[in-house]
């Protein structure tokens, strides 16, 4: 099948998950209702059917429909962080989360939220971003010196510092709330990772950031190609590596960072979207990030609707991403003793 | 095409080039001989500039290495660098087109004119039949081929390459040689490569410039540079060169 096809299917595919994502929680509403809701949202065409249940309007718009958005974007970002990543350090076993970028941003969050615990304004969502952003980038540059030897950048040092790093970061992230948040459950819980929380006003912060990344990290992909050949390749045909490598890094982290105050830390969907898009789309950057925004957004709304849909209770999305990301990294390592 | 000069290079400290003097005209297939460890993927490093010696020059058509901007070098300069592995399974079309890069604007992503430029370095290397086959599926000599049409494509007027026949039998290696050495012919493309087999060398080669210990211990045509004293004396060994159609450097030991 060509490329042009899957990225269809993958259209179909958001369009779907995203319309059953609406139908389905502790009220189930049907398809069609959901559909009548959407449209009559639409100006001037749009009318509601009269013969639904009150609320069932407020429950989708205002409830479940950030919530699905805020799936579709934390899944894009993070697929598109981890494709890049993975070109970047031209491995498929890289991924925000491994290195530390997660890590550090909510290490900055945290720190963010005892700084702002008492204030409201718009400017606490963004500030508490900015934070986790600048953490996320600490993170993932002390990872890469501690990993550098002369000019190289080992891969396998590379996910060494960044587990050490994760692993430190994580524990005084914890030190943190355990000692200065007067009631840890709730930040402990938005930790584990959830979108179930979502407003429309996160999304006007983790919207745009997503929006402006995909067509910077398409004009990167063509550089993202050329490191997958190695360092010396991509300087041979004409890449800034330095420069090259540092938007990348920015934007990798960038994306990954700006879902940590939201949505908590979610593992691996960056680690396993690229890995299955690459092996419908191939390794060309140029289909495999657009395409891992695409089959990135629609899975983390699936796990999302999971997550919402096996216990009476929301299981928080991370640990169903943790679970299958943990079965995956197996089959890989499986795959790779195989393969030799 | 490139002249360098009294170059000195450090990666931590010490010198691992300690003044090398290097010219190669333009049109010259000139192979770059030393033992391991001599500096000769360093010199080739600060040629294309991803190293900056510690002092001396590089000249690239003239102009300084620092004053040409990444791009616009590799439109006039190729590399193909010693072990290259694709961390990933492209194409040998896929990655053949990666040496278009150079040539397109900064905000294009395909180059609808390079098509010609990598039709054309398929058929030079023979891999036209191969370009829809994964850079895995290829045995050794067809993946340094593609690593060669890839420099190809890229239409510069100067070829570097680090070891191009490493790990390959004789005769994938002659196919190798003969490959760049026909280019060269046909094209007049400047070469300059780092090269382990001595008959290998002076059969294909124009010049050579033999390496010892950071420097330049001679440098010219072939026959010229290539004796039993000069080759004795850079590798440490005996050896007895026998003048036929082909050299040949017997190693006596
Ligand atoms: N990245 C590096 N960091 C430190 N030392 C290096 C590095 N690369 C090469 N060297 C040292 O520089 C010397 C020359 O290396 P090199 O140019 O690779 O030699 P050659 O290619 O002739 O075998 C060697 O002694 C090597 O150990
Ligand atoms: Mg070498």
């Amino acid at each position: 099948m060509n490329r042009r096809g899957i990225i269809l299917i993958g259209v179909l595919l958001l369009a779907t998950s995203s319309l059953l994502a609406l139908s389905v929680g502790t009220a189930r509403i049907p398809l069609d209702s959901i559909a009548g809701i959407l449209i009559s949202r639409v100006p001037f065409i749009g009318s509601l059917p009269e013969s639904q249940p009150s609320g069932w309007e407020t429950i989708v718009m205002d409830i479940r429909l950030p919530v699905v958005i805020m799936a579709m974007l934390a899944g894009a970002a993070l697929s598109a962080s981890g494709a890049s990543l993975q070109g970047l350090f031209k491995n498929p076993l890289v991924d925000p989360f491994i290195i530390g970028i997660s890590a550090g941003g909510a290490f900055g969050w945290v720190l963010a939220l005892i700084v702002t615990i008492d204030s409201t304004g718009w400017w606490v969502q963004w500030f508490r971003a900015s934070l986790s952003f600048a953490g996320a980038i600490t993170a993932v540059t002390a990872a890469y010196l501690i990993a550098r030897t002369g000019s190289r950048v080992p891969v396998t040092n590379l996910l060494l510092a960044g587990v050490a790093i994760s692993a430190s970061l994580t524990a005084a992230t914890q030190f943190g709330i355990y000692l200065l948040v007067e009631d840890p459950r709730p930040v402990m819980i938005s930790l584990l990772g959830t979108c179930s929380n979502s407003r429309w006003g996160e999304i006007l912060v983790v919207a745009p950031v997503v929006l402006i990344s995909l067509p910077a990290l398409i004009f990167l992909s063509r550089d993202l190609n050329a490191f997958s050949m190695g360092e010396e390749e991509a300087r041979g045909v004409g890449v800034n590596v330095e420069r090259s490598k540092f938007l990348i890094l920015a934007v990798a982290s960038l994306l990954a960072a700006v879902t940590v105050p939201f949505c908590g830390m979610i593992g691996f969907v960056g680690l396993m979207v690229p890995h299955m898009v690459r092996r419908f789309m191939g390794p060309d950057h140029r289909w495999l990030i657009p395409g891992s925004f695409l089959f990135g957004s629609s899975f983390l709304i699936l796990c999302d609707m999971f997550s919402r849909s096996i216990m009476d209770r929301i299981v928080p999305l991370g640990m169903v991403t943790g679970f299958l990301g943990g079965l995956f990294f197996l089959y890989l390592i499986a795959a790779g003793r195989r393969s030799g | 095409m490139i002249e360098v000069e009294d170059l000195r290079c450090a990666y931590n400290g010490s010198d691992v080039l300690k003044g090398v003097d290097l010219e190669v005209e333009e049109g010259t297939f000139m192979g770059l001989l030393g033992p391991n460890g001599c500096g000769k993927t360093t010199l080739l490093r600060c040629i294309t500039g991803s190293l900056r010696p510690r002092r001396g020059s590089v000249r690239i058509m003239g102009r300084e290495i620092s004053g040409w901007g990444r791009k616009e070098l590799s439109r006039k300069l190729s590399i193909v660098p010693q072990d290259t592995s694709p961390g990933f399974d492209f194409s040998v079309e896929e990655v053949v087109a990666m040496g278009r890069y150079p040539h397109m604007g900064r905000f294009q992503l395909t180059d609808p004119d390079g098509g010609a430029s990598v039709n054309r370095a398929l058929r030079w290397t023979g891999l036209s039949e191969l370009r829809s086959k994964k850079i895995s599926m290829l045995s050794g000599g067809e993946r340094q081929r593609a690593f060669i049409a890839r420099a190809f494509a890229q239409d510069a007027d100067i070829l570097l390459m680090d070891e191009p026949t490493k790990n390959l039998d004789i005769r994938h290696s002659m196919d190798i040689m003969s490959l760049v050495r026909k280019k060269n012919g046909k094209e007049g493309l400047t070469i300059l490569a780092v090269l382990h087999d001595l008959d290998l060398s002076v059969r294909f080669c124009d010049k050579v410039a033999l390496m010892k210990d950071g420097k330049v211990y001679d440098i010219g045509p072939v026959r010229k540079v290539i004796n039993e004293d000069s080759v004795g004396d850079v590798f440490d060994i005996d050896v007895k060169v026998h003048r036929g159609k082909h050299m040949h450097i017997e190693v006596l030991g």
